[in-house]
């Protein structure tokens, strides 16, 4: 909550700006960048669905560079959650793409970590482990739809009681079986700050806009709501990734840029995430 | 204390008769009074008083006081101002004397007069360096942005202060950053001197008088931050006759009324202004722009009551709101001042102010009730402060300064709870803080031989937070590992220090002089920027157990000269300045309502230097200022950039200031304003990685790359009415065009992701204004 509110108050500021001026204007510039070392970028998750686990190894790039990141292939890649240890395969499709059997599947409560040892090493590692834990995640009651005529968008309300303790929430969209929410920019989370062992009647937790072609809600669409219990540290990396990308960054109301945060060691980017889901499903009804 | 006491009693009895040493007794006779301008009754602050006869002299203080102390005997006093015509007054000195003095503005059909600088010397003579004084009929004549003009945009353009931003309010101060610069209305703080993000700025300059920046050699009567002080007066309010003036502007109108209440005796002053620029959004279809209610209105309001000439009274008030909501979306915020002021004679030498101050900023957003996010966000922060200052005006030779100052600070940083039956908000409450800050001090100004004068002074400053309070300790991760619990009204961490502060002038000739100086300040109280350019969510923040006092050593060393009888004021200053305790924050720092606060603030120093050229100029029909700025600013911060120096946001190494105006006729006056400076330094991303199907930028060294230069041109053209005999008002229409060559000037440049194609990334910049012509009329009456 704490996040839209902040996102809400840059978008609102940028808003008031641009409308009270009339005149900002945005224009591509050639900016000439210096290049830097490859880092390792890691990106890989456990959740509590029984299915082939995936772990992706690439190479970062220089900024301009326009091509798929290289896999890294030939790593061992072992996932331990305390009781056993399983290697994951690289898969012969895609370099780079370690896999688990498919009936892999993580157990709530439990601690995951994560261990790479690279074939060649980067600026003289080999070896990147990172540690997530598998929190719980209340169910969800229901969800329901409303339309906000200001944004001229549906948004989608949740009615769910959060436990008393401190905890961190992921939202994915589903539209007739379709990710809406298929990069991380998009992605809703929050805190429980605001709203700590309360229940949550019906408060939004995404808005589907009618002016973007892939989120418009038709009479008669299919709506998922996945709900993840993650980690504080999952939560700061979203939140970090989500201010670096965030398209209306300006002196006003962002801080200097930075680097994300990780729970990866030796140097590599990315992250290591182990969550739980709950879902719940609408059909959507002529609202506007 | 006590022994500070004795000394002040022995100098404020003895001095009547100098020579304590049992010497030879001369007897010293003061002439004292008020120099004001003699159609309004306004107080002229620092109009000069100069004894021919001794080639000495004095000036007014801000209250428009002066005193001089003479032997007997015949004398000739030349009271002068710039901008008014000199008097010239005989007297024969036999008894204390109160003369007070009316100024009459130059008149601007007196061409024969010539409008010389009248100030004489003042730039050469006078002890403080790194100070500039502008009026506000010089800050009237600089083109601003959509007309309205700005004592805090006109500041940017002398030498040494720097933009943080373009269209912010921020500035920094020799390399300080914006939160080290105290901003006082009338000596009360403001603490956010922004209107509409920092577009406009909160003083309305129909209400003000004047305005002095010291950047360096602050005087030892202030404290409580490293870099700056911007003493910004009202002006009191017209003695003689009731009159008013105003404007219709582009984006706002103002309208002040002034007036005698008690004819030379007591008069008022109330001025306000409301912007309306957001009846323009109704133009627009979209909701999320034409439901949005956006403006800003202030008001000033000041009393002052001359009793007699021993005692005077002042009292006066800020209020200001900035309002943005919809139907979604509520904020607000504002400052308020007041400032009650008694200025009492003991003796014809001893001149005392006493004071109190209350200054108030708060804000407060939120989602209208009724839904079942409602929420309403506030925070706030008070200084409810008394001071006595006392000046001893001992002889011709020594003026003696002392005072003693105390602030309650109370900060609010947030509270937020649900709004309505629906919501499902808890309460949440980040707790306050109190504290207090007091400060003693003692300065002498000696003239020591026709060539030297010295000032000397030292201040002691204390701080301490007072309880209620819960104090986290943090690890050496910055991870809250437990809290301290101090009890209500209980005093801890307390710091204190002394503030040396020290300045000398040689005069090599009439009109040349070499002035240095040194200081040290310290700052109790510190900003939470939540982003670069800051915003009115920015959190105020005392020293605590976890946070040391900023502490600054400033040194300068300048050469001071005249030309054309005055008419040309040039300086070179050169300055280094040591910053300990510096304050920044962690990468992504969370600030808003965060009760583990302090743990994402990272301490180290910083260091900056740079020298300052400025040539001011008041020829017959040309006037204005010519400057240019060569600095650096480093920060080292424990923390952020592996712990390597970096430039601050505001290191701009090259900066280039060129005011210029220039009265065609009587009725026609056009100005220009160009501006030119390096780039900020700004950090851009050098690599970039893939997760959950977006580009994720990796930065290497921060505050790397700079900014393409920045530069402008405004430009602007006053008609004034034709004066009528007989006619009671008068008009003009302000023409003006802010960046007139329309340079697009980047604000931000951001880098982006191709829509169409995700994996291609570009940088885009937003340039904020482009050619921004205004129209404003004005009238007085």
């Amino acid at each position: 909550m704490k996040i839209e509110i902040i996102n809400k108050l840059r978008k609102a500021f940028f808003v008031a700006i641009a409308t009270f001026f009339l005149t900002s204007c945005t224009e591509r510039i050639d900016i000439e960048l210096d290049t830097t070392f490859s880092r390792l970028v890691i990106e890989g998750l456990v959740t509590t669905d029984t299915t082939s686990h995936q772990v992706m190894l690439s190479w970062s790039t220089d900024y301009y560079n326009p091509e798929t990141p290289e896999g890294v292939s030939n790593a061992v890649v072992t996932i331990d959650d305390g009781f056993e240890i399983v290697t994951l395969q690289e898969s012969t499709e895609r370099a780079g793409l370690y896999e688990t059997a498919p009936d892999y599947f993580g157990v709530v409560g439990r601690t995951y970590t994560l261990n790479v040892d690279l074939a060649e090493p980067i600026n003289e590692i080999y070896n990147f482990t990172a540690t997530n834990e598998l929190n719980y995640v209340a169910p969800i009651d229901s969800i329901t739809l409303g339309y906000r005529e200001h944004f001229r968008a549906y948004e989608v309300k949740i009615y769910a009681q959060d436990p008393p303790t401190t905890d961190f929430y992921a939202f994915n969209i589903f539209k007739n079986n379709i990710h809406i929410t298929d990069t991380i920019k998009k992605v809703s989370i929050t805190d429980d700050q605001f709203f700590n062992g309360n229940y949550t009647n019906g408060a939004p937790v995404y808005f589907l806009r009618d002016d973007d072609p892939v989120d418009k809600v038709f009479v008669g669409d299919t709506i998922i709501l996945q709900m993840s219990g993650i980690t504080e540290t999952y939560f700061n990396f979203i939140k970090d990734v989500q201010s670096e990308t965030f398209e209306f960054n300006n002196p006003l109301f962002s801080g200097p840029p930075a680097n994300i945060s990780t729970n990866l060691s030796g140097g590599a980017m990315g992250f290591f995430a182990a969550y739980s889901s709950s879902y719940s499903m609408v059909i959507a009804t002529d609202l506007r | 204390m006590r022994l500070f006491i004795t000394i002040l009693f022995f100098i404020a009895l003895g001095g009547e008769v100098v020579r304590a040493d049992g010497g030879e007794f001369t007897k010293k006779i003061a002439i004292s009074g008020n120099i004001t301008d003699v159609e309004t009754g306004e107080d002229l602050i620092g109009a000069t008083v100069f004894v021919k006869e001794l080639k000495t002299g004095t000036s007014s203080n801000v209250y428009g006081f002066y005193s001089i102390s003479l032997e007997t005997g015949d004398y000739t006093l030349v009271f002068s101002y710039v901008g008014y015509e000199q008097l010239i007054k005989q007297i024969s000195l036999t008894k204390e004397t109160t003369i007070n003095i009316g100024l009459k503005p130059i008149e601007q059909e007196l061409e024969e007069v010539v409008v010389t600088s009248t100030a004489l010397n003042d730039n050469v003579t006078r002890t403080t360096m790194s100070t500039v004084k502008m009026d506000v009929k010089t800050i009237n004549r600089i083109p601003a942005l959509m007309g309205e003009v700005d004592i805090l945009k006109a500041i940017m353009l002398l030498p040494g202060v720097q933009t943080i931003a373009e269209g912010s309010s921020g500035f920094s101060v020799r390399g300080g950053s914006m939160d080290q610069n105290l901003i006082q209305l009338d000596e009360a703080t403001v603490y956010n001197a922004s209107h509409l993000m920092g577009f406009f700025s909160v003083f309305n300059n129909d209400a003000i008088k004047g305005v002095e920046l010291y950047k360096g050699d602050i005087p030892a009567s202030s404290g409580g931050r490293l870099s700056s002080l911007l003493d910004v007066r009202m002006r009191d309010g017209n003695l003689k006759k009731i009159s008013g003036r105003g404007g219709i502007g582009t984006i706002s109108s103002r309208l002040t009324l002034e007036g005698p209440i008690l004819k030379d005796k007591a008069s008022f002053l109330v001025s306000g202004r409301r912007t309306y620029a957001d009846i323009f959004l109704k133009l627009f279809g979209e909701p999320e722009m034409k439901d949005n209610k956006i403006y800003f209105y202030d008001f000033n309001a000041k009393f002052n009551y001359r009793i007699n000439n021993n005692n005077r009274i002042y009292v006066s008030g800020y209020y200001g709101r900035d309002i943005f909501k919809n139907a979604e979306f509520k904020m607000g915020w504002g400052n308020q001042t007041t400032s009650v002021r008694w200025n009492h004679l003991f003796s014809k030498k001893i001149f005392t102010n006493f004071t109190f101050l209350y200054s108030n900023f708060d804000y407060e957003l939120g989602v209208p009730e009724g839904q079942n996010n409602s929420f309403n966000w506030k925070s706030n922060l008070k200084d409810y402060s008394g001071k006595a200052d006392f000046t001893y005006y001992l002889n011709s030779d020594n003026m003696i300064r002392f005072g003693i100052s105390g602030i309650y600070h109370k900060f609010k940083p947030g509270t937020a709870r649900g709004l309505g039956e629906e919501s499902i908000a808890n309460e949440l409450v980040v707790q306050d803080n109190q504290a207090l800050e007091s400060g003693i001090y003692l300065s002498n100004e000696q003239k020591v031989g026709a060539r030297f004068t010295f000032k000397y002074g030292l201040r002691l400053s204390h701080f301490v937070n007072v309880g209620e309070s819960y104090i986290y300790n943090f690890d050496e991760n910055y991870k809250p590992i437990d809290s301290t619990y101090y009890g209500k009204g209980e005093f801890f961490s307390p710091y204190f220090g002394l503030e040396p502060r020290f300045g000398a002038v040689f005069l090599l000739n009439e009109s040349s002089s070499i002035k240095a100086s040194y200081s040290r300040t310290r700052q109790y109280v510190h900003l939470g920027q939540n982003s670069t350019a800051g915003t009115p969510f920015d959190v105020w923040f005392p020293s605590s157990p976890n946070v040391k006092p900023q502490l600054a050593d400033q040194v300068a060393l300048g050469y001071f000269r005249n030309f054309l009888d005055n008419s040309i004021e040039a300086s070179a200053e050169i300055y280094y300045k040591k910053m300990k305790n510096s304050i920044d924050f962690k990468d992504h720092a969370e600030l808003l309502l965060n009760q583990y606060f302090e743990g994402e603030l990272r301490f180290g120093s910083a260091e900056a230097y740079g020298v300052e050229l400025l040539a001011n100029y008041h020829l017959k029909k040309f006037s204005g200022w010519v400057s240019y700025t060569y600095s650096k600013t480093t920060k080292t911060i424990e923390g952020i950039n592996n712990g390597n120096p970096y430039p601050a946001v505001y290191d701009k190494p090259h900066n280039i200031s060129i005011v210029f105006n220039y009265d065609i006729s009587k009725r026609v006056t056009v100005g220009a304003t160009w501006v030119y400076n390096t780039g900020s330094a700004v950090t851009f991303p050098t690599g970039r990685f893939v997760y959950g199907n977006t580009v994720i930028p990796i930065y290497s060294d921060r505050n790397g790359y700079r900014l393409p230069d920045y530069h402008r041109l405004d430009v602007s053209a006053t008609l004034k009415s034709k004066e009528k005999p007989g006619r009671k008002w008068s008009h003009e229409w302000n023409f003006s065009v802010y960046n007139a060559y329309g340079r697009k000037n980047p604000w931000v440049i951001n880098f982006k992701q191709e829509p169409n194609d995700p994996s291609k990334t570009y940088a885009e910049m937003i340039y904020l204004f482009s050619f921004v012509p205004a129209i404003t009329f004005n009238f007085l009456f």
